[in-house]
């Protein structure tokens, strides 16, 4: 028994992400031929070279036909996957896999989904029947749990949370401004985020990520093989995912100030990865901010602040894209938009373009760090699934 | 398996959160995650509380109310509430 991980055994030679945001205009077809046509030019190959695909998508269509009819696929494998809000990452992971068992050269993973077109805000999920009696809080209900268990264990203020909360978002807004992909392609003042109106607890809108349309794509290649097809091949150094007990909700021992999902996947990762300091070690990280205080808590979980400390590392400027460690620099989930399907390689999009030095200059991290993580979530706070990579510019020695 | 009758303890407020999305009878939903005496959690809806005046720690008891009216059927279950004295 064990986690072995398959660092430096495959790398990513070329990604595609489309604009996230309200594509009244585009089909899921074409979402998924935009994003692909770009990974595919990104790696110089052409669609028939590509051995098999895994496409990952919550709810925007089933089965591989989704994407094997609008790729006109010449009779090739197709995987659809879902986990959650962490399907994007699914899809990835396992076309990672297949390339590292020796089964397939030349892999795409896609992400895509189509949000806007429901009319409803938020998720549209159909959970079996029951009995009626369960009580149906929304996500950003859920994840405001978070905020007053956090400020009674570490004795923070309801106006020092309030404070913490909108400087994240204000954070993930101002990286957001700088990225031409973004649904929210725009600074918010502290002032309007802390004054918008209520969704949930001390959530206001401006809590909450965008709901968007949008697709994003990776070609997976053998690591021996990579530079075939690119001299900046960003290489897989660590996938951990983890489905929790999903007993939260009904264990008293669980007190809402952390995922341990969270906490396990990324162990996982860092031992695959063989990190030891992640604040130290890592040039940027992209981290599942669905709500703000998912990503407050975050920071404790995958270890770049101590227990109790986040709020005021968060207040400090740490995870700035100018600070010591900088979190969502492409905006996360918060600006750049929430297309579940597609976030999970959209994170990876931001770690192909900041590990290559191909991020517009003013966003571009300029320390010499070669390591980037992603994190992506789906569920609820005591219920929940959790992936984990490490991806980085350079193999290992 | 021994059934464990919760309906006539009193349970502690752990966290809480005041829904304004959820659809409901009685809008908006004051949930909250309840840890009962004795062991045992829950997560529900508070009623007859004020909404504002929630915090970590609240006593609250139990209470069969109606919950959702689907298709002219109306569905009973448990909802929690300050704890009354005396």
């Amino acid at each position: 028994m064990g986690s072995h991980g398959i660092r430096d055994r495959v790398a990513i030679v070329g990604m595609g992400c489309t604009p996230f945001g309200e594509h009244w205009d585009k089909s899921v077809d074409d979402l998924v031929i935009d994003s692909t046509t770009e990974a595919l030019a990104s790696a110089g190959v052409a669609v028939d070279d590509v051995d098999a695909f895994w496409l990952g998508t919550m709810g925007s269509g089933v089965s591989g036909l989704t994407l094997s009819r609008p790729l006109h696929l010449d009779y090739k494998p197709v995987s659809r996957l879902e986990n959650m809000c962490a399907t994007g990452s699914e899809a990835f992971r396992n076309a990672c896999y297949a390339v590292a068992s020796g089964a397939y050269d030349t892999v795409m993973a896609v992400g895509v989904e189509k949000l806007k077109d429901s009319g409803f805000s938020g998720l549209t999920m159909s959970p079996p029947p029951g009995d009626g009696t369960a009580v149906e809080l929304t996500a950003p209900a859920m994840f405001s749990l978070l905020a007053p268990a956090y400020r009674e264990k570490y004795g923070v203020d309801e106006q020092e949370m309030k404070d913490v909360l909108t400087r994240i978002a204000w954070k993930n807004h101002k990286n957001g401004a700088l990225n031409p992909r973004a649904q929210f392609k725009r600074e918010v003042s502290k002032e309007v985020i802390c004054n918008s109106p209520l969704i949930a607890g001390q959530l206001g809108i401006f809590d909450c990520s965008g709901v968007s349309d949008g697709s994003a794509a990776a070609m997976i290649v053998r690591a021996e093989d990579a530079h075939e097809y690119t001299d900046k091949p960003i290489y897989v150094k660590a996938l951990s995912f983890v489905a929790g007990p999903a007993n939260g909700p009904i264990d008293p021992e669980y007190d809402y100030t952390s995922f341990e999902e969270v906490v396990r996947s990324s162990q996982d990762a860092y031992a695959q990865a063989g990190i030891e300091d992640p604040r130290a070690e890592l040039a940027l990280a992209e981290v599942h901010d669905c709500f703000t205080p998912t990503e407050l808590v975050l920071m404790e979980d995958l270890g770049f602040a101590e227990r109790g400390t986040a709020w005021k590392e968060v207040l400090a400027g740490t995870f700035d894209l100018d600070g010591e460690l900088a979190v969502n620099p492409d905006g996360g989930l918060k600006s750049f938009g929430h297309p579940i399907g597609a976030s999970g390689l959209r994170m990876l999009f931001e770690c192909w373009l900041q590990l290559r030095h191909e991020a517009p200059a003013e966003r571009q991290i300029t320390n010499d760090k070669k390591l980037g993580l992603t994190h992506n979530l789906g569920g609820a706070p005591g219920e929940c699934v959790s992936f984990v990579s490490v991806v980085g510019a350079e193999p290992s020695d | 398996m021994e059934d464990e009758p919760l309906a006539d303890l009193e349970a502690t407020v752990a966290t809480f959160t005041l829904d304004r999305l959820a659809p409901s009878l009685n809008p908006p939903v004051v949930a909250a995650v309840l840890d009962f005496e004795g062991g045992g959690r829950y997560q529900g809806e508070l009623t007859d509380v004020d909404a504002d005046s929630v915090a970590i720690g609240d006593r609250v008891e139990m209470t069969f109310r109606l919950i959702s009216t689907v298709n002219g059927v109306r569905n009973y279950f448990w909802k929690a509430r300050p704890k009354r004295e005396g």
